[in-house]
């Protein structure tokens, strides 16, 4: 199976802090790969680093065997890659519509009508602004934004269940399910129960390095590695 | 009484129009790229001197004016994209190159205008002189102001809301780099703005010429002015920008008129007041 992302030792700075320390992985066509790990493991500035936000000092990300090093995150995303940050970051002054109409840059007209069939809420709210949506709404329409454009070939979702109402969780367990059927997906999961439902594969991730991975049921054989890594209640 | 009123509200309405030409630009540049430019007033004045020399050359008003646009929108996108681009992140050194900047043109300016002033020689006669409906006066120059005041809000009002660029725009000066993730240019956005931004600076200072004349000083007072509209409408919002110009024009004319001694500190007292009572400003946090 051909790998449409590969990370090889990367390594990024933020400010003086080293934190990726050496990450590698693949994410095979078609799959959904978790990403665990606690608080400060760096899964987010791994998504990051992919999208050239933190360029990788050292190592290389490679996108359907294209390296992504000195590319800007705007054409890197323009190459088919959507991202759902874990604070939401919706543009809280504009629209709701407007927030999707951003995440269909790369199209030649927006289509939303994706959107609304993976969050239907979103339509009733399409001319509301953005800040006026509750905070797992607002967490929704990230999402939404992320998967409008269907021409996008990976997905990097960060934690999209956190903070979610169990309501909401299940309309974020229904638009990934319906997601993975046309996209590969690198997904921060905030809980084991999202990793086992969705993946087919997962990594943990400690102090910037990646600890342990393989295949989803690895880690839903092997208990240590999730009290080892992850903690009860943390993860 | 109702003529001078009615004057003071024409005066305020003109006098609007040239804060908000300059105002908006400086709220956008800001609001998008986190760049305070010292260097707009002088783009400002620039913009009139070179509307004054290219209508006394061609005798053609709307030439100057569009010259005046056009060598803003040119000078600017170079600064932006040959100078400031190399330093963004780093707020001394961009407030050091726009000083610098404005140094340069002020100076440059003075070299060649020294302290006085200047209006056109020629202007088309259907915004000369006066009209009179009934007992009030109104000076169809500084109406000619209003409707070029308006026509240019319109316009900027529609790109921002109702084209690709203009979404980016707003999302930019909501969290610039979530709009890059998504796949904005980001950079050609911040080059446009600023290109723009400057055009309606200079569009502003040619349109003061014939009103308030062209000199040196234009640049330092209009952005002092423009800072204090942007202050007053909310950083980043271009509906507040608006609103404030209005709100600070009419004030200078009606404290003109009727209290003159109050006229000049009145923006600054309204500054004031707003940022006592609404810190954030009139608008603060709105985009559109």
């Amino acid at each position: 199976m051909k790998n449409i992302l590969e990370l090889q030792n990367v390594h990024v700075e933020i400010e003086e802090a080293y934190v990726l320390q050496g990450v590698s992985f693949q994410v095979p066509e078609g799959q959904l790969v978790a990403i665990l790990g606690r608080n400060g493991a760096g899964k987010t500035t791994t998504l990051e680093s992919i999208l050239g936000l933190w360029p990788p000092f050292d190592g290389d990300v490679a996108f359907k065997g294209e390296s992504l090093l000195g590319v800007p995150p705007y054409k890197i995303a323009q190459k088919g890659i959507g991202y759902s940050p874990d604070s939401a970051r919706i543009f809280s002054n504009l629209t709701v519509e407007e927030n999707l109409r951003m995440g269909t840059l790369n199209q030649d007209s927006a289509d939303l009508e994706y959107a609304y069939e993976l969050f239907p809420l979103l339509k009733d709210h399409s001319a509301n602004l953005g800040k006026s949506l509750s905070g797992g709404e607002q967490k929704l329409l990230a999402l939404a934004r992320a998967m409008v454009d269907k021409s996008n070939e990976l997905l990097l979702i960060d934690e999209p269940t956190e903070g979610l109402s169990p309501e909401n969780s299940q309309k974020v367990y229904r638009a990934l399910d319906k997601v993975k059927e046309r996209a590969s997906v690198l997904l921060v999961a905030d809980n084991l129960q999202l990793a086992e439902k969705f993946a087919e594969k997962f990594l943990v991730m400690a102090n910037g390095v990646v600890e342990e991975k393989g295949n989803i049921e690895k880690l839903i054989e092997n208990s240590e590695i999730a009290e080892k890594y992850l903690g009860t209640g943390v993860q | 009484m109702i003529s001078t009123l009615a004057s003071a509200l024409i005066d305020g309405l003109a006098l609007s129009m040239l804060y908000f030409m300059i105002a908006s630009g400086f709220s956008l540049i800001f609001g998008l790229e986190d760049i305070v430019n010292f260097a707009h007033g002088s783009f400002f004045m620039l913009g009139a001197f070179v509307s004054y020399e290219v209508v006394s050359y061609t005798g053609s008003f709307y030439l100057g004016l569009l010259a005046a646009g056009i060598a803003m929108a040119i000078l600017a996108a170079l600064v932006e994209s040959g100078l400031l681009r190399r330093k963004f992140g780093n707020e001394m050194a961009i407030i050091m190159l726009t000083l610098g900047i404005m140094y340069i043109i002020h100076h440059g300016a003075l070299l060649r205008y020294g302290a006085a002033s200047s209006t056109y020689g020629t202007i088309p006669s259907y915004i000369q002189g006066t009209l009179k409906p009934g007992p009030i006066i109104i000076n169809k120059y500084r109406l000619f102001i209003i409707v070029l005041g308006f026509i240019i809000a319109g316009g900027v009002f529609l790109f921002l809301n109702r084209t690709n660029v203009g979404l980016i725009v707003r999302a930019g000066i909501d969290d610039v780099d979530m709009a890059k993730a998504l796949g904005a240019n980001t950079k050609r956005t911040f080059t446009l703005v600023f290109a723009v931004g400057s055009a309606l600076a200079g569009l502003g200072g040619a349109a003061a010429v014939g009103w308030i004349y062209a000199s040196v000083d234009l640049g330092l007072n209009y952005l002092f002015f423009a800072f204090a509209i942007v202050v007053i409408g909310g950083l980043g919002s271009f509906k507040g920008t608006f609103y404030a110009a209005l709100l600070a024009g009419i004030i200078h004319e009606l404290f003109a008129y009727y209290i003159p001694f109050l006229a000049g500190p009145s923006l600054f007292i309204l500054m004031a007041a707003v940022l006592l009572l609404k810190p954030e400003g009139l608008l603060g946090g709105a985009t559109q």
